[in-house]
């Protein structure tokens, strides 16, 4: 099997790679297809299989405060150019001072998210004390990384947590599994105009307010600026009193009412 | 693009006189867009050996936790830190097991072995070593670093003088790079003591 | 008077066995002989004519007892070593009074086992060994036979049979870089302790297998609870402790601990009271640090932990200071 293709699989010159990268930004949109042209791909490679030039049209960005971080995400649950669902919570609540806001492929984010929430709480049920917020964050890039060298994934993350004796602290964890500690950060085509708006008036140890004032900047530049934007936002918090949802920011309404 | 330009990074060792440099540019991107400028490249293995990983992110921090992972049995089973070479074979087999789905990293090993002598080797994503006297360089940058090295290096530098000469060539060469930059991280390790710098660059 | 016969099979041949006069006075006289010639390869034991159907092993057992004198004895005949005898040679079996024979015996051989004594203190954790020198000839280890480093945070002492102990303590260490290469933090003591411990527990149950004969003192600190000090045992039981022995004499080293512990006591005072107790405890008259051994898992300056072996030199100036040896002794 590997012979097949071994000149496709192997980066043994930059030629080579820059064949296979053609091959994957021709298939950009169609992981079926690619697979099907060559088959070996995904079962030998499925980092590189990843394609380099994968942006969501989500929205997924967070910041770290004076005492409080917070991860904010569009609520659109969209396939195509079809929306199904303006109010999808992409924000989950992973233990009591934990928050990790996911992008990604719907199926992949439900199933990955979740998985690492059982885990987190297994931990805490075995062990009696639950993990630190950098230890549930390698553990999840852990997971991912090992996940993603047997088959596809695309998820992306950011994590943020509340420790007594750390503070808040936020993680980047990209869809191949690249994992930082940040102050700020954001996914998706949002990402181009929320990174901006935070790269200019982002400062540490901001108030909930200040914070939330910056987080509406950005959803206001996202919903003027980015032609696919989200109609609907929501924001979670966590601090010492714990994770939780701070507010929405809505421009339609669901009209399931769901 | 190649799969090892999607983070940008670079990195540089350089030998001197019974010590040696290693230096890495602070960037993490996703193609051309910045994420962080404080990003960890150059990892610590014992007190005279370091690593320094260029490539893709993701899997320089997958195989410095598996590197961390052996050195640590083997440590405690020997009572002693590996010896450079031994960790490069090291490094170099734990590549070579991911073959058929390598690991998109270059790693730049430098240590001091027996008697203080300096070691440095960088080996590619499939564990080649590459073994040299003077500086090995590895990254996005690994094209304009070897101009810029070769041009300032000179044999035996003393701690100071090589952190100088190995700040300015990593200093240049990311300028060169758009991949690379935003900083630089220096690390000089003498049988004494070990010197860790944080360079300022232009951050653009 | 009733006669009992006892068939045993070897094989496929059936034999008969001689009658044997039955001890009228028991309720159930299970009584047998077994030629000795049956001994090694019996397989398979049928009974006439009575109740219950002794243990295939008991046989064996019996006969081998009562080759010499060809008597029998008596089945109901309580005595504990007979007992144990029926229910022992499986690791896995309870005897009917709720009892693991081969994992008390496992404990029994660590009693045999140079001692290891463990105090827990306010800035740290004390671990002393008794080292047994068996022959002149043998060539010391520079490194430690006692204790062992498990990780940056964590060590413990044995006390048992060593072979055994290698086994553990490299899935411990195993173990604990799991751990970190899962979170990229250090693993917390107890749980170090608890997935060693359940690994000793597995051979306690699974069938042909033998218990480790090893006792494990663990020290170590993490950040959530501190400074731990564990002891465990082959049954695979463990507990936290604040003082804590193992092998040789582990009673009287325990009840002296008891006594002489107080709480907050200082990582020096913890030496002190070790290496008090092992004086006492050990056999050989004075102690010198060719038969010992003390490690220390402690707290430096810049709040790392620090896992420490006293060096020989050092240690002997610790005895001489501790008085538990005479000054003189080191010079001779």
């Amino acid at each position: 099997m590997y012979k097949k293709h071994e000149t496709l699989i192997m980066p043994f010159t930059i030629v080579e790679i820059q064949i296979r990268n053609e091959l994957f930004c021709k298939a950009t949109h169609k992981r079926q297809s690619n697979a099907r042209l060559f088959p070996s791909l995904r079962r030998t490679h499925p980092v590189a299989e990843a394609d380099l030039l994968k942006v969501s049209m989500e929205c997924v960005f967070g910041l770290v405060g004076n005492g409080f971080a917070l991860v904010v995400a569009d609520t659109s649950a969209v396939h195509s150019i079809l929306v199904h669902k303006s109010n999808e919570d992409k924000i989950m609540v992973l233990d009591s001072h934990k928050l990790i806001g996911a992008s990604g492929e719907s199926g992949d984010r439900v199933q990955f998210t979740e998985y690492i929430q059982k885990n987190v709480h297994l931990y805490q049920f075995r062990n009696g004390i639950p993990l630190t917020t950098a230890a549930a964050a390698n553990f999840t890039r852990g997971e991912l990384a090992t996940a993603l060298r047997k088959s596809p994934y695309f998820v992306n993350l950011l994590l943020a947590g509340y420790d007594k004796e750390i503070g808040p602290s936020l993680y980047y964890i990209d869809y191949i599994a690249t994992l930082h500690k940040i102050e700020k950060g954001a996914f998706g085509y949002g990402s181009y105009f929320s990174l901006a708006m935070m790269d200019r008036h982002y400062h540490p140890g901001m108030t909930v307010d200040e914070a939330i004032d910056l987080v509406d900047k950005c959803i206001m530049e996202i919903r003027s600026r980015l032609v696919v934007a989200p109609p609907n936002f929501v924001i979670k918090i966590v601090d010492k009193d714990g994770a939780r949802e701070y507010a929405w920011r809505e421009s339609v309404k669901d009209v399931s009412g769901a | 693009m190649s799969i090892f330009e999607y983070n940008g990074s670079a990195v540089v060792a350089m030998v001197g006189k019974n010590c040696f440099a290693l230096a890495s540019d602070r960037r993490l991107g996703v193609q051309l867009q910045t994420l962080a400028t404080d990003f960890q490249k150059i990892y610590k293995i014992h007190d005279k050996l370091y690593v320094g990983l260029s490539g893709l992110a993701t899997d320089a921090q997958t195989l410095y936790q598996r590197l961390v992972f052996r050195h640590k049995l083997y440590q405690l089973r020997e009572e002693r830190g590996i010896k450079p070479e031994t960790f490069a074979s090291l490094v170099s087999a734990l590549l070579y097991e991911k073959r058929f789905g390598p690991y998109f990293c270059q790693p730049v090993i430098a240590g001091l072995g027996e008697d203080d002598k300096p070691f440095i080797c960088t080996m590619d994503s499939i564990g080649a070593k590459e073994l040299a006297k003077d500086f090995v360089v590895a990254g996005t940058a690994s094209e304009s670093l070897y101009g810029a090295c070769e041009s300032m290096y000179k044999p035996d530098m003393e701690p100071e003088e090589l952190f100088e000469t190995v700040s300015q060539a990593l200093l240049a060469s990311v300028d060169r790079d758009c991949l690379s930059g935003w900083g630089g991280h220096v690390f000089i390790v003498t049988p004494s003591q070990v010197i860790e710098r944080t360079l300022k660059a232009r951050m653009d | 008077m009733k006669q009992r016969f006892c068939l045993l099979e070897k094989g496929s041949s059936t034999t008969l066995l001689k009658r044997v006069p039955d001890n009228t006075a028991r309720v159930v006289p299970l009584i047998l002989t077994v030629d000795l010639l049956f001994l090694g390869p019996v397989t398979k034991t049928r009974s006439l004519n009575w109740q219950p159907e002794p243990s295939r092993f008991e046989e064996q057992y019996l006969g081998w007892e009562n080759r010499s004198s060809r008597v029998c004895l008596p089945f109901g005949v309580s005595s504990l070593a007979r007992m144990s005898r029926r229910y022992d040679s499986r690791t896995t079996i309870f005897s009917p009074e709720g009892r693991l024979y081969q994992v008390e015996y496992a404990m029994e051989a660590i009693g045999n086992a140079g001692t290891a004594i463990g105090v827990l203190a306010k800035d740290g954790v004390v671990l002393v060994g008794e080292k047994k020198v068996t022959s002149k000839l043998l060539q010391t280890s520079k490194s430690t036979e006692k204790m062992y480093k498990i990780d940056d945070h964590l060590a413990c002492a044995v006390a048992g049979i060593m072979s055994d102990a290698n086994i553990l303590l490299n899935t411990a260490r195993v173990q604990a870089q799991r751990y970190t290469f899962s979170y990229q933090e250090p693993m917390p003591v107890e749980q170090l302790v608890q997935s060693l411990c359940d690994t000793k527990q597995g051979y306690t149950q699974f069938g042909g297998l033998r218990p480790f004969g090893v006792s494990f003192l663990f020290a170590g600190w993490d950040k959530n609870f501190g400074f731990q000090l564990y002891m465990s045992d082959p049954s695979g039981n463990y507990g936290g402790w604040k003082a804590a022995a193992i092998g040789a004499n582990n009673q009287a080293a325990q009840s002296m601990l008891k006594q002489d512990y107080k709480d907050d006591i200082t990582r020096e005072e913890a030496v002190e009271l070790a290496l008090k107790v092992l004086s006492k405890t050990m056999d050989s008259t004075s102690l010198t640090s060719e038969k010992l051994e003390l490690a220390e898992v402690f707290l430096t300056p810049s709040s790392e932990v620090k896992y420490q072996v006293c060096a020989p030199e050092a240690l002997s100036k610790l005895l001489v200071k501790s008085g538990v040896t005479q000054p003189a002794e080191e010079a001779s």
